[in-house]
């Protein structure tokens, strides 16, 4: 199967959750809801923030046109619409007029002034992608669940995206080596670095190991309690973390399956893969679980290299 | 067998005889002999129970035999038509000269909700979805490159040689 052309859903057998052939639609809505949500309720230690600075606090002008503008040139015009049917195809014309790019910025700084995130951009439209390279697609965790959302919304995601990549890089909230989604860190760029590493210890005779962690279903399952204390790290003001609240709250879901869609479930934890902020809030979420990783390796007084990457 | 019957039935399904019974897979030898192999399962109000029927002439070079069923299929029960606004089309550029000519009349300045503007774009991008698109239907030919040559071809295909026969 190829990863980065236009995949059909494969020819497979029933989807089978909890050893349960699902034959009905509304048992294959469950086990959608249910496998992609299966962090609710989980209880997170918040206690690694005890120790953990707080970054320099960090101004948040309003946005301007030309962010706004640099956000959408680099949209793909083939990305599939969210539920209003726009995609940037359709949207890209329509910013190139000056007084329409305006609306949009003053609904961005909107949003932020009030500290809101309207319903519009919060409902969704999933659809499940096969995952490459699976021995059997019988199970929802063979498919990797997209997020479909409102394109305006998506918009001032990316601007929001953009400035937060420069900000957590800029104070030093990220580590050096947390790689992927983040500009002039790409993933193959851990590779080079590892294959790098391991080299260097080899010419010094070093035995040298490497220990891999995955994160199964990390974007679903990232907790919003422990996000915001993340943000309050990062130096946000109160302002814009108020604005994260409400960004994380209240998401309507619409699970599709080919032709068929599910009612609307509520959806309370993780951020949806395909939201353009999905990769740096991770990529957040990451940066104080490296810190305190670091600081513990270092009772072992033995040579460590940590380093994270999102695919 | 009797277990494939539980499975059957859990699933509301009963085994559904052919209209008229007999062997579907023939003896490659003498020796052997013919087999009843007729695995068709169906709700029992389903029209098709009992309906299927074996074609032990068409089975040609091959040991098995076809079976036959005609299945309802209409528009209640697949709904292969949506919505849609052609790439490149004269519909396109309409559909983003209307959401364009009303977002440069939203009104930003007085902002008495604080979802009120948002709610008037997402009222723009219906009201021009719902103007400008059409309803097509989904086919095996929906692709890209399927184009009245394909049609007329085909067309002319099924004109000349009865797929049936």
């Amino acid at each position: 199967m190829n990863w980065v052309k236009k995949r059909t859903l494969p020819a497979i057998k029933t989807i089978t959750y909890e050893e349960r052939p699902c034959n009905m639609l509304p048992s294959l809505w469950n086990a959608l809801y249910c496998s992609y949500n299966s962090a609710t309720n989980q209880l997170v230690n918040l206690t690694i923030f005890n120790d953990l600075p707080k970054c320099d606090n960090i101004d948040w002008p309003p946005f301007s046109e030309q962010e706004v503008r640099n956000a959408i040139a680099k949209c793909s015009s083939l990305s599939t619409p969210g539920p209003d049917h726009i995609s940037w195809r359709h949207l890209k014309p329509i910013v190139t007029n000056n007084e329409c790019l305006g609306k949009i910025v003053t609904i961005a700084n909107t949003c932020i002034k009030y500290e809101t995130w309207p319903t519009q951009f919060k409902t969704a439209i999933l659809v499940v992608i096969p995952k490459p390279n699976k021995a059997s697609y019988n199970m929802p965790k063979s498919f990797c669940p997209i997020v479909l959302l409102n394109i305006t919304g998506k918009l001032i995601e990316k601007v929001i995206n953009i400035r937060l990549q420069f900000y957590m890089t800029f104070n030093g909230f990220l580590n050096p080596n947390q790689l992927g989604r983040i500009k002039q860190r790409l993933t193959i760029d851990a590779g080079v670095y590892l294959t790098h590493i391991i080299h260097t210890g080899w010419l010094k005779q070093y035995y040298t190991s490497v220990i891999v962690f995955n994160v199964a279903q990390f974007f679903p399952s990232l907790n919003h309690s422990f996000l915001f204390l993340c943000l309050e790290k990062v130096g946000l003001n109160p302002n814009i973390i108020n604005f994260f609240n409400s960004y994380h709250t209240e998401h309507t879901t619409t699970y599709t399956w080919n032709s068929f869609s599910s009612p609307v479930f509520n959806t309370s934890i993780g951020v949806g893969q395909g939201s353009a902020l999905s990769p740096i809030i991770s990529v957040m979420y990451m940066a104080p679980i490296i810190k305190t990783f670091k600081k513990k390796l270092k009772i072992l007084k033995k040579k460590f290299l940590l380093m994270s990457f999102l695919l | 067998m009797e277990d494939l019957l539980t499975i059957a039935d859990s699933l509301g399904l009963k085994l559904s005889p052919p209209s008229n019974p007999g062997p579907i897979r023939f003896a490659d030898n003498s020796h052997d002999s013919n087999l009843v192999l007729n695995l068709v399962f169906l709700v029992p109000d389903n029209p098709g129970f009992g309906q299927h029927t074996l074609l032990p002439d068409s089975r040609k070079p091959s040991n098995h035999i076809p079976l036959v069923i005609y299945v309802d299929i209409n528009n209640k029960n697949i709904d292969s038509t949506i919505q849609s606004i052609k790439k490149d089309s004269e519909e396109k550029s309409n559909f983003i000269n209307e959401i364009r000519l009303n977002v440069k009349l939203l009104d930003t300045q007085v902002i008495t909700n604080r979802h009120a503007t948002v709610d008037q774009l997402s009222l723009i991008y219906e009201k021009a979805w719902n103007k400008h698109s059409k309803p097509r239907h989904i086919t095996r030919h929906s692709k890209e490159w399927w184009n009245q040559e394909c049609i007329d071809n085909l067309n002319f295909y099924q004109l000349q040689d009865d797929i049936a026969a």
